[in-house]
């Protein structure tokens, strides 16, 4: 009897998003494709047929659709099976790495109660009688789970915790090394030699972020950080290995500001839908894959780092002055090769501001671009300590470039979208839209980029409020690298 | 001792903590976040404390544990002098165009040959639009709720919840009486309020009810959640106004149920439970057993499907030990059971109505698991 399976393996916001640290962020990527290529591989290795990802090896798919002659049930207990003993193996391998003074500080018990509760996987299947029958057996099969997934079973969990701190990552884990005592923690290097792992005595770390922050270091020669992205875009060229072992320096205002880029397909459901039969969704799977592949050749050009590429979801760092190009490259790439449009949400972040908070504000930008109608870009700044600011755009309806010039040619200044943002507020609204635009282009008459369009009135007021907030937002896209003293006053 | 309804006002943005470690100090989180709503301990916590400094007696050990006896159900959500409820896990708020539909989620058995790796043979639950759900709809009036219990087909009011006001804090150095250098923190605070913009704004509350000891009011100022936000707490006078009793709705249909009845549990609070997502109760349900949560030792029930959500954890600060308390982990509020009445008259279910269903007896003290019942 053949039928199609489908598994999920998670949570994927624990293993990508709970991060402290760029290279934590990394390593959970790494881990969790690491995982999900175990369960590709059972099954390939079980003769079934694996539909998407197409390819066992292929990276980013938490998610396995594949068609079996025989035992679902079996399969999916056999690769549940696999990846769990992958996951403790993994643990097992990167610890090692440590000098036997520490391990031996490693609350063991605790740290195999938390690898065994970790792990999230689901499985449903179907009977697929016919190849005519593929499309309605895959959607009966994708329900089916997504009916599985609404119960997230757990079983209780016995850490023996009492007065233990919890982990700042997972509050449902408990700390199982005292970070006053690590400090001086490092892991020996595959050619010889250790890299650090910069505990700090307040990271109570639990055992997954122990094993991300170990698994992290020991790939940090390919993990670009928060600081390092900061200073890209005045030092296109600064690169990782230059502050190994150095504590975080001071980066002055206005410059310390990275970008994260989140993107991905959209109606994604909706396309896989029309493959109607087995082989033109693997077709499918393979062109996702092209495109993962592709953009994790798109970002370096930018001088950004890939955090996770799989399919049509891309996780990345950038320079705040690459940042919309990139995206713009990409939207482009996806459009060409998957023949379907792309959202991205990009958000301007301080490199210092805690990472989770910060990867939310990019996953909220991307979550704008979508409600703001799809195949659009939005732009979202967070200073620290002032309003955040959104702008929603589609692709196809971009104004960054102009202004980025205005400002990277020292044309306009700071001061213009202050000036017009107290016009707009002190505007009333029954007052004609018409002055108020003769008003705006008085204001900007007066400076040198004096040939910026700025947008006609029809309810003008807010249109004048978005561009404004486009022109805060560009200031800080195109790379300032000093505040700017006379520039934009025509003189 | 009659039981009374508290109402907690905030006198200013309230932070309910979620377990992380925080502070100002290099290296760890900088960020605190608050949880949606307090957890049932900590309010449990609260108003027990009021109490105690009412009574006038201290806190010694007889008295700890006078105060830990009593029964605290709650936190309810207040809009207004509206009643708010967890948005029920068993309904999918989707949009198709413009307008919100909603999928009602129910156990089915698939067809020949399909299966899931669900434990214990239990029921999936049938998915029949592919959708993603809109966000927003976190909280549901009782009025809502009630019809949703009975199984009445609708698209609720969206009501996010309370909003989230974040405020940047920076490290005084005592000394040179200036800002430190990169020292900033920010805490994510609850405003009791709800509206759509300011201009609507409604005040909210949270509610508790109890059995108040020998008629003793709380003391009416106190702290409540993280970083000692003051609030005020009022009596209320009429029990039946301030709590979502039992609607006679379910009442008579409850009472028109026999042997084999399909009835639902909701969680209103999040529930602590012996086996983890599972209630322990159920092996022993209408078994007559003492200590069972009320109603249940009369009824046989027979779990068919749950809609669970992630665990949650709850552990917080022993203040008498001076070190952190060991972690559990609960069911998320708004998670839904099904089960199918073997035996006993389902309408003794009621009993349990916003009255705790965990397994242990402390955590019933508390108030986690107040229970809501309805059909499918």
């Amino acid at each position: 009897m053949i039928y199609l399976l489908s598994i999920s393996i998670g949570p994927v916001q624990d293993f990508i998003t709970a991060a402290r640290r760029t290279a934590d962020l990394y390593a959970g990527s790494q881990i969790l494709q690491e995982l999900s290529k175990v369960a590709a591989r059972y099954l390939a290795n079980n003769s079934v047929e694996l539909i998407f990802p197409a390819d066992k090896e292929a990276d980013g798919a938490n998610k396995i659709l594949a068609q079996v002659d025989g035992d679902p049930k079996g399969l999916a207990e056999g690769v549940k099976k696999a990846v769990r003993e992958k996951l403790h193996q993994l643990w097992k391998e990167t610890i090692d790495k440590l000098s036997q003074e520490y391990r031996s500080q490693i609350d063991q018990s605790r740290a195999e109660e938390q690898l065994d509760h970790f792990l999230e996987f689901y499985a449903a299947w179907v009977p697929l009688e016919k190849e005519s029958e593929y499309s309605s057996a895959r959607l009966a099969v994708e329900r089916l789970l997504a009916g599985r997934k609404a119960l997230r079973d757990f079983s209780p969990t016995q850490q023996n915790d009492d007065g233990v701190p919890k982990s700042p990552l997972d509050p449902a884990r408990a700390a199982v090394i005292d970070p006053r005592q690590w400090g001086e923690a490092s892991v020996r290097l595959e050619g010889g030699g250790y890299r650090p792992l910069r505990i700090k005595p307040t990271e109570y770390l639990d055992a997954i972020s122990l094993l991300k922050r170990c698994y992290g270091a020991l790939k940090s020669d390919k993990v670009v950080d928060t600081h390092i992205m900061a200073r890209r875009s005045w030092q296109p060229e600064a690169e990782p290995d230059e502050r190994y072992g150095k504590e975080d320096d001071h980066i002055q205002e206005p410059q310390p500001y990275f970008a994260i880029l989140v993107a991905d397909g959209d109606r994604m459901g909706e396309l896989i839908s029309r493959q109607d039969n087995r082989e033109a969704h693997r077709q499918l799977s393979k062109t996702l894959d092209e495109f993962a592949q592709k953009a994790r050749e798109i970002v370096p050009k930018y001088r950004g780092f890939m955090v996770y590429s799989g399919g049509d979801d891309v996780l990345a760092f950038l320079p705040v002055n690459r940042a919309v190009e990139c995206a713009q490259e990409l939207s482009e790439t996806f459009r060409h090769q998957v023949k379907g449009t792309l959202s991205a949400g990009i958000a301007i972040v301080h490199y210092r501001e805690p990472l989770s908070i910060s990867l939310e504000n990019a996953r909220n930008a991307e979550k704008a671009a979508k409600n703001g109608g799809r195949n659009a870009l939005a732009v979202a700044l967070h200073t620290r300590g002032g309003t955040p600011v959104t702008v929603v755009q589609r692709w196809a309806d971009l104004i960054w470039d102009e202004l980025l010039a205005a400002y990277k040619n020292h044309k306009i200044a700071r001061g213009l979208a202050h000036e017009l943002y107290k016009l707009a507020l002190e505007w009333q609204d029954e007052m004609l839209d018409e002055y108020l635009y003769k008003e705006a282009q008085r204001v900007l008459a007066r400076k040198e980029a004096r040939e910026l369009k700025i947008p006609r009135p029809v309810s003008y007021r807010k249109q004048l409020l978005t561009f404004v907030e486009q022109l805060i937002i560009a200031r800080f896209l195109s790379g300032i690298k000093e505040e700017e003293t006379h520039a934009g006053t025509g003189t | 001792m009659p039981e009374r309804v508290l109402e907690i006002h905030a006198l200013s943005p309230l932070l309910f903590r979620d377990g992380r470690p925080f502070s100002a100090a290099d290296g760890s989180e900088t960020a605190a976040r608050s949880l949606p709503l307090p957890l049932p301990s900590t309010l449990a916590g609260f108003v027990r404390t009021q109490i105690g400094l009412a009574m006038g007696k201290g806190f010694d050990y007889e008295q700890l544990q006078n105060l830990h006896g009593l029964q605290v159900c709650g936190p309810l959500l207040i809009r207004g002098s509206e009643i708010l409820l967890p948005a029920p896990r068993d309904a999918v708020i989707y949009k198709k165009g413009d307008k919100p539909k909603v999928m009602k989620l129910r156990p089915f058995i698939p067809p020949e040959g399909a299966g899931c790796d669900l434990p214990e043979e239990l029921q999936p639950l049938q998915v029949t639009q592919d959708v993603k759900p809109e966000s927003g709809y976190n909280f549901w009036t009782a009025k809502d709720m009630e019809r949703w219990l009975l199984g009445e087909d609708f698209v609720p009011e969206k009501i996010p919840g309370l909003p989230t006001e974040t405020r940047v804090h920076v490290a005084m150095d005592p000394q040179k009486g200036k800002a430190r250098e990169g020292q900033l923190f920010s805490v994510a605070y609850r405003p009791l309020e709800m509206g759509k913009s300011p201009e609507d704004y409604q005040p909210a509350s949270l509610r508790v009810r109890l059995s108040l000891p020998n008629g003793q009011v709380p003391v009416p100022i106190g702290h409540l959640g993280g970083e000692r936000r003051p609030v005020a707490v009022e009596v209320k006078e009429s029990l039946s106004d301030s709590w979502f009793d039992c609607p006679k709705s379910i009442k008579e249909h409850f009472a028109g149920l026999g042997k084999g009845a399909k009835v639902r549990l909701v969680l209103a609070t999040p529930a602590l439970f012996a086996h983890g997502w599972k209630p322990a109760w159920i092996e022993k349900s209408g078994t007559g057993e003492f200590h069972l949560p009320r109603g249940l030792s009369k009824v046989k029930l027979k779990l068919v499907a749950a809609a669970v959500g992630r665990r949650e954890p709850v552990s917080g600060w022993n203040l008498r030990q001076n070190r952190p308390k060991a972690v559990r982990w609960m069911v998320p509020a708004g998670s839904v059971y099904f089960f199918e009445v073997e035996d006993g008259n389902p309408a003794d279910l009621l009993e349990s109505w916003l009255r705790p269903v965990s397994d242990n007896e402390q955590d019933r003290k508390d108030g986690f698991g107040l229970a809501l019942w309805g059909v499918w």
